[in-house]
């Protein structure tokens, strides 16, 4: 019996293993360059609950720099062009055309996400036996959260390129909320120009959603009670005929949450609580005549706990004054 | 109980849910309630949810109702001893030590969220008529013909709040803003996601995919 039993337990032993830190590094890093100097296509699917979408995904770089193409195959047609800063998403049903210029990316911390190391003081982090998708033998990590305010993450790395070929998205009790996996990907010599034909605005309503004033420095609001690692990594204000929309953006390198602040319009506007999208969660709060949104892919009390702490800046220098 | 004090109590339960009782006719509920306990007590709560479920349903829930829903809800809590507080130290407990995943803390962690929102589904039928109503565009079917206790995890693409019927005008215009708010939001949320995380494409696939619902 011995004899059979030890070498089980080698073999679960080595399936899964934490992976040393420069590893785990390595790898994310690797996952993160891929698509600076990789040019592909593909067919990459998302599966929720009750909901599928695949989409064609073309992508290359350049010395101009990172062009993406992604079409929806599926559901209302979309085309999504990326080419480096601006973002333009096209609805042929609706003649609908939206154009995103980001401002050069300058975070308030720009550790995130290059600081791949931060991420272990939040996650454990352990690879996990090698498997096959999409005809590529692909390296997993596991990346389990240690509390319970983000999910966790089971990423397919392509062993010989890094690109990410399949990623779970997983609950606090590690069942699977959404996949995304390519299951076709092929590598090309160049760039795909062809994915990245001119978009047609002829005839379609076009909507700038540029930011009008990008990275504020000193946001007029904060939240006060962030969950351990994340850290406000942008902070932007958008004019609308409404008045000004606030949006603060929260990163522990993996999850994300956005915390979005407006006047409040009238009483429907005093209406609050919480709202669930497949792996998105979002919560209302009414804050000193202010709308606060919380959205992220996090667990509801992640951005419950945000949203209701949202403060005023002046009110949080007066909270943390000290007292005589 | 007799069969003339529940033929009575029925009365007087119908005529609250009617909101047909004035104060002096309060008083024999008052009394049921305290002769007879907590199967009363059950039937009480009951129909002030029906008669919650009735102000919802004529487009007429109050503020009042709001902060009655909202009291009910803590005190369904409490009765449960969940203490929200406790939830979110629950959650900050860390889940492993020295870098070592720790199963047991992990699998602890979860028995007071877990124990939390099984509470949050008992009080559901409360949830449901409080202060969000929660309902996606495709899912504009009178609210009478809507199940009376929604899933907690009710898809919505957007946070739209049930309005009066009298001001439907008024409210297909906010719905519609609030609709276009809130995918504002979800495509400015997937931009920022993208750059300040290592997700890479994954945020616009997701966005893709809410407005596929």
């Amino acid at each position: 019996m011995r004899s059979i039993l030890i070498p089980v337990l080698f073999l679960s032993v080595g399936l899964s293993l934490p992976a040393a830190a420069s590893e785990v590094s390595d790898l994310l890093q690797k996952m993160t360059d891929a698509d600076k100097h990789l040019n592909y296509r593909g067919i990459l699917v998302l599966r929720k609950a009750d909901n599928l979408v695949a989409m064609r995904v073309e992508h290359g770089t350049d010395e101009r720099g990172i062009w993406e193409s992604m079409v929806s195959l599926n559901g209302e047609a979309r085309r999504i062009v990326r080419i480096n800063n601006e973002i333009t998403s096209v609805y042929p049903e609706r003649q609908l055309l939206t154009v995103t210029h980001s401002a050069d990316k300058s975070p308030l911390h720009p550790a995130l996400p290059a600081n791949l190391k931060n991420l272990e003081a939040y996650y454990s982090i352990k690879r996990l036996q090698d498997e096959r998708v999409a005809d590529r033998a692909a390296m997993v990590l596991d990346v389990i959260p240690d509390d319970g305010f983000r999910y966790g993450y089971r990423y397919w790395l392509d062993t010989q390129t890094g690109v990410l070929l399949r990623c779970d998205l997983l609950n606090e009790k590690q069942q699977v909320l959404e996949q995304m996996m390519f299951t076709l990907l092929e590598y090309l010599p160049s760039v795909p120009h062809s994915a990245f034909s001119p978009v047609i605005r002829e005839g379609f309503e076009e909507k700038q959603l540029t930011q009008v004033n990008p990275n504020q420095s000193d946001p007029a609001w904060h939240v006060d009670n962030l969950p351990t690692g994340f850290m406000l990594t942008q902070s932007r204000a958008r004019q609308t005929q409404k008045g000004e929309i606030l949006h603060l953006a929260y990163s522990d390198g993996l999850a994300s949450v956005s915390v979005f602040i407006e006047p409040a319009r009238d009483a429907r506007h005093k209406r609050r609580g919480a709202s669930k999208l497949g792996a998105l969660n979002a919560y209302r709060f009414h804050v000193d005549r202010h709308l606060v949104t919380a959205i992220g892919e996090v667990p509801a009390i992640t951005v419950m706990q945000m949203a209701q702490s949202v403060i005023p800046v002046k009110a949080a220098s007066v909270n943390s004054a000290p007292t005589e | 109980m007799n069969v003339n004090n529940q033929k009575q109590s029925a009365e007087i339960m119908s005529a609250y849910i009617d909101d047909a009782l004035s104060a002096d006719e309060m008083t024999p509920l008052i009394r049921l309630n305290e002769s007879s306990g907590q199967a009363i007590a059950k039937r009480y709560s009951a129909a002030t949810r029906y008669h919650i479920m009735g102000e919802v349903l004529r487009g007429e829930l109050s503020e009042a109702s709001m902060v009655d829903v909202s009291r009910q809800i803590h005190e369904a809590l409490r009765n449960e001893s969940f203490d929200p507080v406790e939830v979110v130290a629950a959650a900050k407990k860390p889940l492993r030590l020295a870098g070592r995943f720790d199963l047991s803390a992990w699998l602890g962690s979860f028995a007071r969220p877990l124990a939390g929102m099984a509470v949050a589904a008992s009080v559901s039928a409360l949830v449901v008529v409080s202060v969000m109503q929660l309902e996606s565009p495709e899912r504009t079917q009178p609210l009478a013909s809507a199940p009376v206790s929604a899933p907690a995890d009710t898809p919505a693409t957007q946070m739209v709040a049930q309005q009066p019927a009298d001001d439907a005008t008024t409210d297909a215009a906010s719905k519609e803003q609030q609709m276009a708010d809130f995918n504002n939001y979800l495509t400015e949320h997937a931009e920022f996601a993208a750059q300040d995380t290592i997700q890479g494409r994954i945020p616009y696939v997701r966005a893709v995919s809410y407005e596929a619902e």
